[in-house]
């Protein structure tokens, strides 16, 4: 009777554990969507703990904007841009507290276009939550996130294999990766979250609406901001930086995103925290719109690496941080960096002159298959 | 169901087991939705009600046999067992007045203002006839139809009134069969479900695998199915014929497993409990008549339909006296009308059972006409039934031959495909509609680019046919070892090939089921009933 019973419990057992198994491989990996923003938020994971000198926060004017091994070649400072396409500022405390549960970084740079979101609505998408939440380990600023925001689902969210089984293509994605991986060269692929488009935009700029007030701010943004500014003054932070990123506006003076910018650089100012608008910063950055952007709000690679020198000086010189001293492996991972980051910009440079318009990350055929 | 079982199996006082499953009835039912409640409570309440008084009525007559059986002579002993039965006739109008009246008030009133409110508007009447808002009570057409068998088997002496109202309302209430049956006798039932029960792991395994067998059918093949057939029915006026035609037959599939596959789930948690419910489907589309196909179909619903309808009528009196009054006749002394005499009561008591087996789907004439469709054939079905076995003889047919029986499943299937014709149409206009497109616009091409764009993708189509195959597959070794138990067979093969075929079939299940959000979860079909 007792062998009758261990008997079955231990093939119970064995059962149980190769379904729970077979349910994690299927989750973690071949039913998990992957695209560059997973790829960019999963990536962060892996810098070694406390090795970070920066750290931004942001949307795609961030990871189209910013070239991390550009800067440590230039101006010795590891960074990193824990960035998804569209972040929100509903997102942004969780995605700090992420940051500061595993670095420490001498300055976090948030881009306040998060908080610039004209209907409510926006500043809660599935889709961002997904994005974001899906990528990061098991924690109680996960479950946090999961279970604040307004999205129904929230076992979904917890385990995403109920959302993403038996999609096909997302698996097939994964797989097609994998071996593409395994096919490719075996070249660096570190861009450590940079992405481009190989265009250059000749214009028109943004004009904005001609009713100034069509790019309101709804009162959540404000909301949002003033808890995020909350959070970090409970919890000490003189680092965080807030910045506007560059954008090719007509009209600049009178768009309505300049008023919006000027409402929140207001906010964020009266409490004491920096704010550099980089959109007044044209002329010092050296920007170009007739070259430096592939569309009026993103820049290409050309304007990527001016913004980059324009950042590498503003953290020295006006925020006076030096570089943080690194290991002899990290130094090694970050000179392969500003390698990738080479071999990345030539790419683009050489899509640009030859007219073909490719969209480069380290998921990208053209990345992983250049010569 | 995992927090009733543990706490059932661990209740320590085991004659007392049977509250657990009351109670966890009664917890899923108000979670389903409290306002329904009274209506369970009133069914229970009358049913114990009833069948007690029944039971005095019957316990009073026999003592009042006794005291006079020396004085009485048989003439009025006679009387006086007539008048006891016409008092408990009269109790079980009472209860089925009540109970099929609270069904018939919420199921039809609106169907039947609506009907009379076109009539009156048809003949200028200067009032109308108004609609309520109602709401029908899970389950009331399976609980109800169950409490009233069980009021009729007091009434016929078959088992004896229950005293206790708890294991009444554990009875009606019982919460694995409640949202699409099986429908129960009390007999087969209650004697599983007061008995204590221990925990059996073979009994959890075959549980378990009954309740997957169940999912699988539901979530990958019905809910599946369902994304299409929603598609075509929220257009219907714009689809080709072959669409159409496409769109009955994958609802013939979607049924059978939607259907099937809530009951072998329900199956499944009784059996892990330990109780044994009746099989409801067993491979019904392998029919090789319709009345083949009706004892393969929904089996608790034509059993009780046999039990409390047909036989009274069959064996009533109208009709026993409509079979001689044909006999009597020129035509009833031939060979063919000594037949008509025989088959013909038998037969219009079949064709009321389908009747109200067509009304007890739903209110709405479309049901009537499938009830009346299925009545029809099996009536003559039945009345011409020699003269088919005279043409199968004169055509030198071999009915047993594989190609005659495979003639005959398709036949039936074909007959049972009109009739969901009128199931699934939104109403009777739009049966006759589909008739039509189907017989009159078929347009290959057309209907392939439409069913391309349904909702499913090539993937998709693929994990139907696979599925469908494999459900073919198991349903014919289930049709060649029939009485045998497929889950009993599979114990005999070796350990690695069962766990096999278990994580094969659960990880299927996980990665195909359509569930979570981006899906529209498919209620069961029957729940609706």
């Amino acid at each position: 009777m007792k062998h009758l019973f261990l008997t079955r419990a231990a093939k119970c057992t064995a059962f149980l554990l190769t379904l729970a198994a077979l349910l994690f491989i299927c989750q973690s990996w071949l039913f998990s969507y992957q695209d560059h923003n997973t790829h960019r938020i999963r990536s962060f994971y892996d810098e070694p703990e406390n090795s970070l000198d920066a750290v931004f926060i942001g949307a795609s004017e961030v990871f189209t904007g910013y070239s991390p091994g550009y800067a440590y070649e230039n101006y010795g400072f590891t960074s990193y841009m824990y960035a998804m396409e569209s972040n929100q500022g509903s997102l942004y405390k969780a995605q700090l507290r992420e940051i500061l549960a595993h670095q420490r970084p001498q300055v976090i740079y948030v881009d306040i276009f998060g908080f610039l979101r004209s209907v409510e609505s926006s500043l809660y998408e599935e889709a961002r939550l997904r994005m974001f939440t899906e990528n990061i380990p098991l924690s109680a600023n996960k479950l946090e996130t999961i279970f604040s925001h307004p999205y129904e689902d929230k076992l979904s969210c917890l385990f995403p294999f109920i959302k993403y089984h038996g999609d096909l293509t997302v698996a097939r994605s994964r797989v097609a990766y994998v071996v593409k991986r395994l096919l490719a060269p075996d070249v660096p692929m570190a861009l450590k979250g940079m992405m481009t488009h190989a265009f250059v935009y000749d214009g028109p700029g943004d004009a904005g609406s001609e009713d100034a007030s069509a790019f309101a701010i709804a009162p959540k943004c404000e909301e949002l901001l003033l808890d995020f500014l909350d959070f970090c003054d409970q919890e000490g932070l003189t680092n965080v930086v807030f910045v506007n990123f560059p954008r090719y506006l007509e009209n600049e003076e009178h768009h309505s995103l300049t008023s919006c910018i000027r409402m929140v650089s207001g906010i964020v100012e009266s409490r004491g925290y920096r704010f550099f608008d980089l959109q007044k910063d044209f002329d010092a950055i050296g920007l170009d719109v007739t070259r430096d952007f592939y569309n009026s709000h993103h820049l290409n690679v050309y304007g990527q690496r001016k913004v980059t020198d324009y950042f590498g000086r503003l953290t020295f010189d006006t925020l006076g941080v030096a570089p943080m001293p690194q290991t002899a492996e990290n130094a090694r991972a970050w000179t392969e960096a500003a390698a990738c980051a080479q071999a990345f910009y030539t790419l683009a440079d050489q899509a640009i002159q030859e007219n073909n318009p490719i969209w480069i990350d380290e998921l990208a055929d053209e990345w992983l298959f250049r010569p | 169901m995992l927090l009733t079982a543990v706490v059932y199996f661990l209740f320590p006082v085991k004659k007392y087991q049977w509250t657990v499953l009351l109670a966890a009835s009664y917890v899923f039912y108000l979670i389903a939705g409290y306002k329904y409640a009274a209506f369970i409570v009133i069914t229970t309440v009358s049913t114990w009600l009833c069948a007690l008084w029944i039971d005095r009525i019957a316990a009073k007559s026999s003592a009042e046999l006794k005291v006079h059986k020396a004085d009485w002579d048989r003439e009025q002993k006679k009387t006086f067992k007539a008048a006891a039965r016409k008092k408990k006739q009269h109790v079980i109008l009472i209860d089925v007045a009540l109970n099929l009246g609270i069904l018939a008030f919420l199921k039809y009133y609106n169907f039947l203002a609506g009907s009379l409110d076109d009539l009156l508007g048809f003949v200028g009447a200067p009032f109308s006839v108004p609609t309520l808002k109602l709401f029908l009570p899970l389950g009331i057409s399976f609980y109800t139809f169950q409490s009233i068998g069980y009021v009729v088997d007091v009434y016929r002496e078959k088992v004896a009134a229950e005293k206790n109202l708890a294991r009444v309302a554990l009875f009606v209430s019982f919460f694995p069969q409640i949202i699409q049956g099986p429908i129960s006798f009390y007999g087969q039932l209650a004697g599983q479900l007061y008995a204590p029960h221990r925990f059996d792991f073979v009994r959890l395994k075959h549980g378990c695998e009954l309740i997957l067998w169940g999912l699988f059918k539901k979530l990958v093949i019905a809910d599946r199915a369902y994304i299409a057939i929603k598609t075509v029915l929220g257009d219907y006026r714009n689809y080709s014929g072959t669409t159409l035609t496409f769109t009955i037959l994958l609802y013939a599939l979607q049924l059978y497993t939607d259907f099937s596959g809530g009951v072998d789930i329900s199956r499944g948690v009784c059996q892990i409990l330990g109780i044994d419910l009746t099989e409801n489907f067993r491979r019904p589309y392998f029919a090789t008549t319709i009345n083949d196909y009706w004892r393969r179909w929904h089996i608790s619903l034509g059993a009780w339909m046999k039990e409390y309808v047909f036989y009274p009528l069959a064996i009533s009196k109208t009709f026993a006296n409509a079979s001689k009054r044909i006999r009597a006749t020129r035509f009833g002394a031939t060979k063919a009308g000594i037949h008509v005499s025989r088959a013909l009561p038998t037969s219009f008591a079949s064709l009321v059972v389908f009747f109200l087996v067509g009304v007890w789907h739903g209110a709405n004439w479309k049901y009537v006409a499938f009830g009346l469709w299925n009545g029809g054939v099996i009536m003559l079905s039945a009345l011409l039934e020699p003269a088919f076995v005279s043409l199968t003889h004169r055509l030198r047919i071999n009915v047993r031959h594989w190609a005659f029986i495979l003639f005959q499943i398709l036949r039936t299937f074909l007959i049972v495909f009109i009739g969901y014709v009128f199931d699934v149409a939104a109403n009777l206009t739009d049966s006759l509609y589909t008739f039509r497109m189907m017989l009159l616009d078929q347009s290959l091409s057309r209907g392939l680019a439409e069913i391309g764009a349904l909702g499913l993708s090539a993937a998709d189509f693929l994990i139907l046919a696979v599925c469908t195959l494999a459900l073919l597959t198991v349903s014919i070794i289930q049709e060649k070892h029939a009485g045998q138990s497929l889950r009993v067979m599979l114990d005999s093969k070796p350990f690695y090939v069962r766990y096999l075929l278990l994580v094969i079939g659960i990880m299927f299940l996980l990665i195909f089921g359509i569930y979570g959000p981006g899906y529209d979860p498919a209620d069961f079909v029957y729940m609706q009933f």
